[in-house]
């Protein structure tokens, strides 16, 4: 064989060599692929804020859940709104409410809502004008959920083009009377996107199903009350009844439907979808919007947007604050422009101006506009007092719990913004430093998620051994107590020992020489080595027998209503939870309902006597602000042992 | 190029002991690519001029006498005008057994190959390896043309999942000999698997996508490249001028057109389609 025809074996061990060689050269890090999520995967594991879209009291059970977000509750919610199942899927709904129907007003509109869900969406408003029935169906779209964000502009475009693989659910909100009822009131209502069946629960935010009406309501300005006991008939819970509805049907949650404000808003520059193209359509949707605002009183001669509006004769519906802000997105009485603009900082506003338009408009005002009633509505924000008025509830919620926002996208944005800065100026500015934002050793503020030490509120213990706890502490896995000063301020503390020190529930012993005397606790709770600010909390040793939290039961508590409470929460009184006419398993679940167990302090139980956006005001026993032993506090340790003990039927 | 110049061409076996065959190929190509992104809409799309070199070595180790088997050894480098990045060396192997049943002029000769090569690339995304594996027959239809039809699979793996992909093949060329040393070719070629393409993010990309990834060739104009299914024509003229020989010259004009295969599920005034002209000058040159 010729010299060209010899196999060279070496060369075919050579050549994969070299291609080896030149392949590990490529160097670099691996590169990050991306490969799109065509369906959310299951949440990971949340290391820090994850209270998103639950109410601020979840209704926290003997067992941990949260009763706000079960399947029951949804379940109790669709038997009072839709007891025959009328609407168990997307078409019988939109049949129901007449949506494609000659007669009426049924407009569309497409755009983005990325400040508070990140979705594109679809929307269709009806308004039916015969009977002043209102409907709204909406598709969200949401390309590569549960994972990397590709931009505003692509989760708009699937919804302008309605790519339905993206579509991740559809909601509705109805504004029509209930079952056998004549006043209107919103209902809500999520359909899965494949079948057009209605869902018990939705992932808002790819984090993980939440139940309905709840993930809605949270920030339509519904209420978040326990379900009744279970019902003779069916066997199941009932859902509750608002006492001072106007509809006076189980299902009306208080929730309302949001404003358009249509420059939180985003648009597209494809043909047909500009906010130039859409205002039309979204003033319609507002006018819509609007006549589903009650009306307080009567009108003696409406405005034109007025006259579908109900009259809330009682008095005690939410007032509308927001119908405020869509007139003045329109220029006022009439709604004479046809494009609507962010209307002037509000005239409660005048004095913190830069902190309601930078903060507050965008970040706040959306969900706390539509709540409050006609007897204390404080909460709306709608003034500067009213909001100075939480200031306490702001660090807590905003800057510690971090379930406000109450948005994961709003959240999100909120601190990737300035906005924390100026709250926590504002704060600062109060004087008070238990009010101040904490801050790192670089002097920038702590995103929620860093430990959070909470020893509960100052109280009344009982001589012998009381198990304090730090279940309220966040972000944080390893505790230390520290029994701070005794009596005068002594330290070393005397008459006391705290035993159990580096645990979750240590054991505070008082003996006999620590009568009447108040014990200083400090807490630091950490998550590895990071660690909280200390908390601390004041003890008043009590030399009565009868304040072991475990004792305390609902008598001791409906004796406590009944002298200070049930002359307006009656069943014929105004307030929305009515303690009396019912047995004592029904009342249990309503007092039960007032407390927050995931935030004792913040029960409205507790705040609501001691003053704090309470219609007539403080109750007396029931000042916070006396230390803990001071008669003028007596009804309020007593419920707060009657929380701590779990809240004993 | 001509198949008779790049030496695809599956050799006949038989007669084996002919002229003595050059054991060496070098080339030298210049290239325009007016898609060198391969993207689909203005904003995605950037030309680019390369050079590239390729010297090969064969290895011919008769069988039997209708069966021969040729190993092929190639190494080369390219690089880039402006998307230097995308400059690359490599190494090939490729083993091919060679059949045909007799000496007739028109008898075929098939051929089945395997192919290996390693890639370094500028870019860090796209270094890895390809193999191939396919089948070949070819035939002089008359004293002036020649005839090759192909199959194969490809495969290829880099360090980014976006440039690792599989794919099918087939492919018929034509050779035309005007003269003794011109000769005109030309050839179609339809590829259905894999494909990337560089582009920004939008709608019309993402639902396509396999898989995304930033990619540092075009990190200037933050593009992302994005893998999917696709169907790819190729078609190819050219024409191969001998200076000697053992040397010519070689002018081609390559054309892939390539397609998703999963369709858009709304309407959309995106291309659905990338084009991609090459326009390539070679010199070849045998010893």
């Amino acid at each position: 064989m010729r010299n060209r025809c010899r196999f060279d074996a070496r060369m075919i061990l050579v050549a994969p060599a070299l291609a080896a060689l030149l392949v590990a050269c490529g160097g670099g890090d691996r590169p990050q692929d991306e490969v799109p999520n065509r369906v959310a995967p299951a949440p990971a594991a949340a290391s820090g804020p994850d209270s998103f879209l639950l109410a601020t009291n979840p209704l926290v059970q003997p067992d941990g859940t949260l009763q706000s977000n079960t399947l029951a509750y949804a379940e109790a919610y669709y038997a009072e709104i839709d007891p025959d199942n009328a609407k168990d899927t997307l078409d019988k709904w939109k049949a129901a409410n007449r949506f494609d129907e000659a007669g009426g007003v049924q407009v569309s509109a497409v755009f983005g809502d990325f400040r508070d869900l990140g979705y594109g969406r679809r929307m269709t408003g009806r308004h039916n004008t015969d009977d002043d029935t209102i409907a709204f169906v909406v598709e969200n779209y949401l390309v590569n959920p549960g994972s990397k964000a590709y931009g505003d502009t692509i989760n708009l475009d699937a919804a302008i083009v309605e790519d339905r693989q993206w579509r991740a659910s559809i909601n509705a909100i109805e504004y029509s009377p209930g079952p056998g009822g004549t006043v209107r009131y919103a209902k809500f209502y999520s359909f899965d996107p494949a079948t057009g069946a209605r869902r018990l629960t939705q992932d808002l935010d790819s984090r993980g199903e939440k139940a309905l009406p709840g993930a809605c309501i949270v920030c339509h300005g519904g209420r978040v009350d326990p379900l009744e006991p279970v019902d003779a008939v069916t066997g199941k819970p009932r859902f509750p009844l608002l006492q001072n509805s106007e509809a006076a049907q189980r299902g009306d949650t208080r929730g309302r439907m949001h404003a358009f404000e249509v420059d939180a808003l985003t648009f597209s520059d494809r043909p047909g979808f500009s906010r130039a193209e859409q205002q039309a359509a979204l003033k319609a949707m507002n006018r819509m919007v609007l006549c589903s605002y009650p009306y307080a009183g009567v009108q003696p001669a409406p405005l034109a947007e007025d006259q579908c509006r109900q009259s809330d004769t009682s008095g005690l519906e939410w007032q509308a604050s927001a119908a405020t802000l869509i007139k003045d997105g329109y220029g006022g009485p009439g709604l004479p422009d046809a494009t609507y603009t962010e209307p002037p900082v509000p005239a409660g506003w005048s004095n913190r101006a830069a902190l309601y338009r930078d903060v507050i408009a965008p970040a706040c005002r959306n969900c706390h506009l539509v709540r409050g009633t006609g007897q204390q509505s404080d909460i709306d924000f709608s003034t500067f007092a009213k909001f100075d008025g939480y200031a306490a509830r702001h660090r807590y919620h905003v800057f510690e719990r971090g379930n406000m926002p109450l948005a994961k996208v709003q959240f999100d944005a909120f601190w990737a913004s300035g906005m924390p800065e100026q709250l926590a100026a504002y704060l600062q500015s109060k004087g008070d430093p238990a009010l101040a934002p904490t801050r790192d050793a670089g002097g920038a503020l702590r995103v929620p998620g860093h430990p959070f030490a909470d020893p509960g509120p100052s109280r009344r213990v009982r001589l012998g051994s009381t198990v304090l706890s730090a279940r309220a502490s966040l972000f944080a896995d390893a505790h230390q107590w520290t029994l701070v000063s005794g009596p005068n301020g002594a330290t070393p503390p005397t008459g006391a020992n705290l035993s159990g020190a580096d645990t979750a529930t240590p054991t505070f012993t008082a003996g006999p020489a620590a009568v009447n005397q108040r014990y200083v606790v400090e807490l630091v709770s950490s998550q590895g080595s990071v660690r909280s600010e200390p908390a601390r909390v004041t003890l008043y040793v009590d030399a009565a027998t009868d304040i072991d939290p475990a004792a305390i039961d609902l008598a001791r508590i409906k004796t406590l209503l009944g002298a200070n409470c049930v002359g307006c929460h009656s069943s014929t009184g105004t307030p929305p939870t009515a303690f009396t006419a019912i047995n004592d398993e029904l009342l249990y679940s309503r007092v039960r309902g007032q407390a927050n167990f995931s935030d004792v302090a913040g029960s409205a139980l507790l705040r609501k006597p001691a003053g704090n956006h309470h219609g007539p005001g403080s109750i007396t026993g029931f000042d916070a602000d006396k230390l803990p032993g001071d008669p003028d506090r007596a009804g309020y340790d007593e419920v707060l042992n009657w929380i701590l003990g779990g809240g004993k039927l | 190029m001509a198949l008779a110049a790049t030496g695809l061409r599956a050799q006949p076996a038989a007669p084996v002991d002919s002229a003595p065959l050059p054991l060496y190929q070098f080339e030298a190509a210049l290239t325009h690519d007016d898609n060198v992104t391969r993207g689909r809409s203005a904003g995605e799309i950037r030309s680019d001029q390369s050079l590239s070199v390729r010297l090969s070595r064969d290895w011919s180790m008769l069988v039997n006498p209708s069966t021969r088997v040729i190993l092929t050894g190639v190494g080369g480098g390219e690089a880039w005008r402006r998307h230097s990045r995308l400059g690359r060396g490599f190494v090939e192997a490729q083993g091919m057994l060679e059949y045909r049943g007799s000496g007739a002029f028109s008898a075929p000769t098939f051929a089945a190959f395997a192919r290996v090569s390693g890639e370094a690339y500028r870019s860090t995304l796209r270094s890895g390896h390809r193999y191939a594996l396919g089948g070949i027959v070819s035939a002089a239809l008359t004293d002036r043309i020649f005839a090759l039809a192909s199959v194969s699979h490809e495969g290829h793996v880099a360090r980014s999942d976006v440039f690792s992909g599989r794919s099918n093949a087939a492919r018929l060329n034509l050779d035309y000999a005007l003269t003794d040393r011109a000769t005109l070719y030309a050839s179609a070629e339809y590829r259905r698997g894999d494909a990337t393409a560089s582009g920004r993010i939008s709608l019309e990309n993402i639902d396509i996508s396999k898989s995304f990834v930033d990619d540092d060739a075009f990190s200037a104009a933050a593009l992302k490249t994005y893998r999917f299914e696709a169907e790819t024509v190729i078609a190819v003229i050219g024409c191969n001028v001998g200076l000697g020989p053992n040397s010519s010259i070689d002018l081609s004009w390559r054309r892939a057109e390539t397609r998703p295969t999963t369709g858009l599920p709304f309407a959309s005034d995106v291309p659905g389609r990338y084009v991609a002209n090459q326009f390539v000058i070679a010199v070849l040159r045998r010893f």
